[in-house]
């Protein structure tokens, strides 16, 4: 639990201000989802493709006698697809929610921040982001971006209608992010 | 509430499932004293219970059909139709109280003045029968008050009410809803089970200490496999269920159709005993439910017409449940009018289904699958049982949602099938896996018609072309091709690497087509687990499934692809041809023709071959100078009528590898009698064919000639008479 930032630990005064985040990875980016949304982190698995399946899912996997639907991160993110390995996190179903896998470079560590750190997300993110990010918390090492699973579930994904195929095959990344 | 009245509740519903089947049987065998027994036990059963657990309002209901019973059985009454009706309305009441009481676990004395009515008419039966004209206006009051009454108490007079379909529905809700929570199973099987687990435990205990590289580990995986195979076999025993359970119910029901319709009715059941899982049989209660009705009120005429067409009054509705090939069909048959194709044809135009054009074009065929279209119906007027136009497409619907097929099958003046056919479970489903694009697709054996291998040099040669459309020429029938990795979006193999393509010929919804894939693996049997809401929506897949290799495949569905590729159903001539033949001549019967001698074409009886295998030359050995194969642990004496052996030799002496062609004849259907193997120089087709008589052909050989697809044609009928003859000389 100490093992990232000891300085973030001391700062952290009251019990219930503290947040145990798992820390993991996209691109050149850090982001971040609570603990205790996390089922399980599968690691490195080789996933089976759904063709005509919306891009964002990455694929299926087997995991304890169930089909997993995966959603992959880059994609949402509208990334180039990772080549190398990756690894599949487990989210823990919700209310209402169902159960699903994500797909992410890699994922470091537990890291624990304090609420305060948190801010909201900026006012000019695009749509996406705004649906894709619940505020980004300040790390001296940079910016944790707060994912909230229940958001990412890929029915609800899929509902939103932000994260549509485009007409080139991919998504159409927004300036302000590539 | 308690678990004594969860039981009581239960039982006392057993108890009246067994009273209905008993009253409509007493119906037809007024003096059997045993079946009155029954039903007067049932009753007795309830009425003592409920005063013991405090059940007033069923209590007495029920005290007053055991009152009317105790005449009945005592002789002082009659049975009569009127009296049936009664004591169905008896049942109806009781079992509308259960159901009251299940839910809210009181009975409820909000509609307790309703029982007055039924009571009086009980005690109305029980004394002397009254004259006609009373009793007549007794079931108007009835028929007066019930229309509004809430479901609960209209229940009660539901038999004589004309509104059959909701006495169905809620019939069917309300079994539904006390047999999918519990379910009996022999002591046995349960202990079975328990063994068998154990004996999984072990396994595992011994897996878990020993590790790969262990001596016994193979012995181990052996047993593992053994012991699932077993546990699998008798959970699904447990869960098999006879269709008889589900039968059970269909003579009140068409009893109750029969006189609101103004139908005379019988119904009969074969093949009660046929098994079939839990599950399934709840998924086709309400289409089968729906056939019967479809076949009491369409179906069967009206006494008159009946008699005047010549046929007895009495109409007769038959279901009949068998085991084919893997799947378990229930058919529905009736001997009344059939459907009339013009009617049907008239109605679809009406309804602007099909354009007249497109109707003027049609076959029988196509025109009776427009029955099976959302919004049709040809009664001539909306009764209150059906003609609502909500019926064949939910049978479909309901059928193929379990992943089975409805057939119909009709003869003008004759009558109607349905056959329901439905697999015997839903959870494990033979397959074929089949490889594009890189990906393993698993198809299910029920759809798949069969395969044919194009090998990479023929390809050009065998696929032909109209537009951008491909063809493949199957035995003179022009099979649209879909490419599987196109359909989906993937990347084709390249096709240096590859052999050639595999043509799985699929048949659904009345569509066939031939899916080309990269490659077939292995057949398995697939546990079929659920894809996520989003992965479903592309409609194409019905489920995924973990293969032996630990891998998933996507389990394709066959009718959304044949849909999504613009496959339409098609009308094969040459099937129907068949058909018609067949019903017509009993003489015609399917062939399978090969070349043995040069340029002569010899047939033999399909249903004499068991297999056709390929075999290298040199696994054929030769005794006393006989060819002979060992084949499956058997010695196979083979049959060379066209010395092919003969001209093989002559090409393996070239240096070449030689493959000889065998037909694996005869066994099991032919009195035990050896099989044999025919060497032949090609397998040519599989063609219906007709056998000239033998008038016509007199040559006095003892050989038959058939025309197969015109042709003048040999016909092999005794292709083991001779030779095993000749080898047991030699033996």
């Amino acid at each position: 639990m100490k093992t990232a930032g000891h300085d973030a630990v001391d700062e952290i005064q009251e019990e219930n201000d503290a947040v145990s985040l798992c820390s993991l990875y996209a691109g050149s980016e850090t982001f971040g989802i609570d603990t205790r949304k996390i089922r399980e982190v599968l690691g490195d698995r080789d996933l089976q493709r759904v063709p005509m399946s919306p891009t964002f899912i990455a694929g299926v996997v087997p995991y304890r006698g169930e089909v997993l639907t995966t959603v992959n991160l880059r994609a949402l993110l509208g990334m180039e697809a990772h080549s190398g390995k990756c690894c599949v996190l487990v989210m823990e179903e919700g209310e209402a929610g169902e159960r699903f896998g994500l797909v992410v470079d890699a994922v470091g560590g537990v890291v624990t921040v304090s609420r305060r750190m948190l801010e909201a997300n900026p006012c000019t993110l695009e749509a996406r982001g705004k649906w894709l990010f619940d505020g980004a918390y300040k790390m001296e090492s940079g910016l944790i971006a707060r994912l909230d699973p229940p958001k990412l579930c890929p029915s609800r994904l899929s509902e939103t209608g932000l994260f549509r195929k485009s007409s080139n095959g991919g998504f159409d990344a927004g300036p302000d992010r590539r | 509430m308690d678990d004594l009245t969860k039981e009581f509740i239960a039982e006392s519903q057993e108890g009246l499932d067994r009273m209905e089947s008993c009253l409509t049987e007493l119906e037809m065998r007024p003096g059997d004293s045993g079946l009155l027994g029954e039903i007067f036990r049932a009753v007795h059963t309830i009425k003592g219970t409920t005063g013991f657990l405090g059940f007033d309002r069923l209590e007495k209901l029920a005290h007053a059909g055991e009152h009317l019973l105790g005449s009945l059985r005592d002789g002082r009454l009659a049975v009569t139709s009127e009296l049936i009706s009664g004591l169905l309305n008896l049942l109806d009441g009781l079992r509308a109280i259960l159901v009251l009481i299940e839910e809210t676990g009181g009975e409820g004395t909000r509609s307790g003045d309703e029982d007055g009515e039924l009571i009086a008419e009980l005690t109305l039966l029980n004394g002397e029968m009254p004259p006609a004209e009373v009793e007549a206006e007794l079931l108007h009051s009835i028929i007066d008050s019930g229309e509004p009454a809430a479901p609960v108490a209209g229940a009660s007079k539901m038999s004589n009410k004309p509104s059959a379909p909701t006495s169905a529905t809620t019939n069917s809700e309300r079994n539904g809803a006390g047999n999918d929570k519990t379910l009996r199973i022999d002591v046995d099987v349960l202990n079975r089970m328990m063994n068998l687990v154990g004996e999984l435990v072990l396994t595992r205990n011994q897996m878990l200490q020993s590790d790969m590289a262990a001596g016994n580990f193979p012995e181990l995986a052996r047993r593992l496999d053994s012991v699932t195979a077993d546990l699998r076999e008798t959970v699904m025993q447990a869960r098999m269920q006879p269709v008889g359970n589900l039968f059970g119910k269909f003579p009140r029901m068409v009893r109750d159709l029969a006189r609101t319709c103004g139908r005379d009715v019988r119904i009969e059941f074969t093949g009660q005993e046929t098994g079939l899982d839990k599950s399934l049989l709840e998924a086709i209660k309400d289409p089968l439910t729906h056939a019967v009705r479809n076949a009491v009120d369409h179906g069967i005429e009206a006494p008159s017409v009946r008699v005047l067409a010549g046929k007895p009054a009495e109409g007769c509705v038959r279901l009949k449940a068998f085991h084919q090939s893997g799947s378990v069909v229930i058919e529905v048959t009736d001997d009344g009018a059939g459907i009339p194709m013009e009617r049907v044809l008239a109605k679809a135009i009406e309804r602007n289904l099909v354009t007249e054009e497109q109707a003027a074009g049609m076959s029988e065929r196509e025109a009776l699958q427009l029955i099976f279209l959302p919004g049709f119906s040809t009664a001539a007027a909306v009764t209150t049982v059906s003609g609502r136009g909500v019926g064949m497409d939910v049978v479909r619907a309901n059928v193929e949602k379990v992943g089975g097929s409805v057939e119909v099958e009709s003869r003008r003046g004759a009558g109607t099938t349905l056959r329901l056919r439905v697999p015997l479970t839903l959870a494990i489903v033979p397959s074929l896996i089949v490889r594009s694009g890189g990906q393993c697709f698993a198809l299910p054996h029920s759809a798949l018609v069969e395969l044919v291998d194009i090998p990479q040099r023929d390809f050009a040669r065998m696929v032909q072309r109209i537009g951008p459309a491909e063809l493949y020429r199957l035995r003179e029938h022009l099979l649209p091709m879909v490419w599987l990795d196109g359909l989906l979006g993937l990347e084709p193999d390249s096709p240096g690497t590859l052999q050639g393509h595999y043509l799985a010929v699929l048949e659904a919804d009345g569509c066939r087509f031939g899916l080309v894939v990269d490659d077939l693996m292995s057949p398995e049997e697939i546990v079929v687990k659920p894809l996520s809401p989003v992965l479903r929506e592309i409609g194409l897949f019905s489920g995924a499934t973990v293969l032996g290799n630990g891998t998933l495949a996507l389990i394709l569905d066959v009718g959304a692809t044949a849909a999504r590729a613009g496959v339409k159903p098609i009308e094969e001539s040459v099937e129907t041809g068949a058909r018609e033949t067949g019903i017509q001549e009993a003489a015609g019967e399917s062939f399978l023709i090969f070349e043995d001698r040069a340029r002569e074409r010899t047939a033999l009886p399909l249903d004499m071959v068991e297999r056709i295998e390929s075999v290298p030359l040199d696994r054929i050995e030769y005794a006393a100078g006989r060819p002979l194969l060992q084949y499956r642990g058997e010695l196979l004496p083979l049959k060379d009528q066209g010395n092919v052996l003969a001209d093989l030799d002559v090409a393996r002496k070239r240096g070449d590898e030689v493959l000889a062609t065998v037909l694996i004849c005869g066994g099991a259907g032919r009195g035990g009698e050896q099989r044999l193997g025919m060497v032949v120089r090609q397998v040519l087709d599989v063609s219906p064919g007709t056998v000239l008589e033998r008038d016509e052909v007199s040559d006095g050989t003892g050989l038959e000639l058939a025309l197969v697809k015109e042709k003048l044609t040999l016909v092999c009928r005794e292709p083991g008479a001779k030779a095993t003859a000749s080898w047991q000389e030699v033996a």
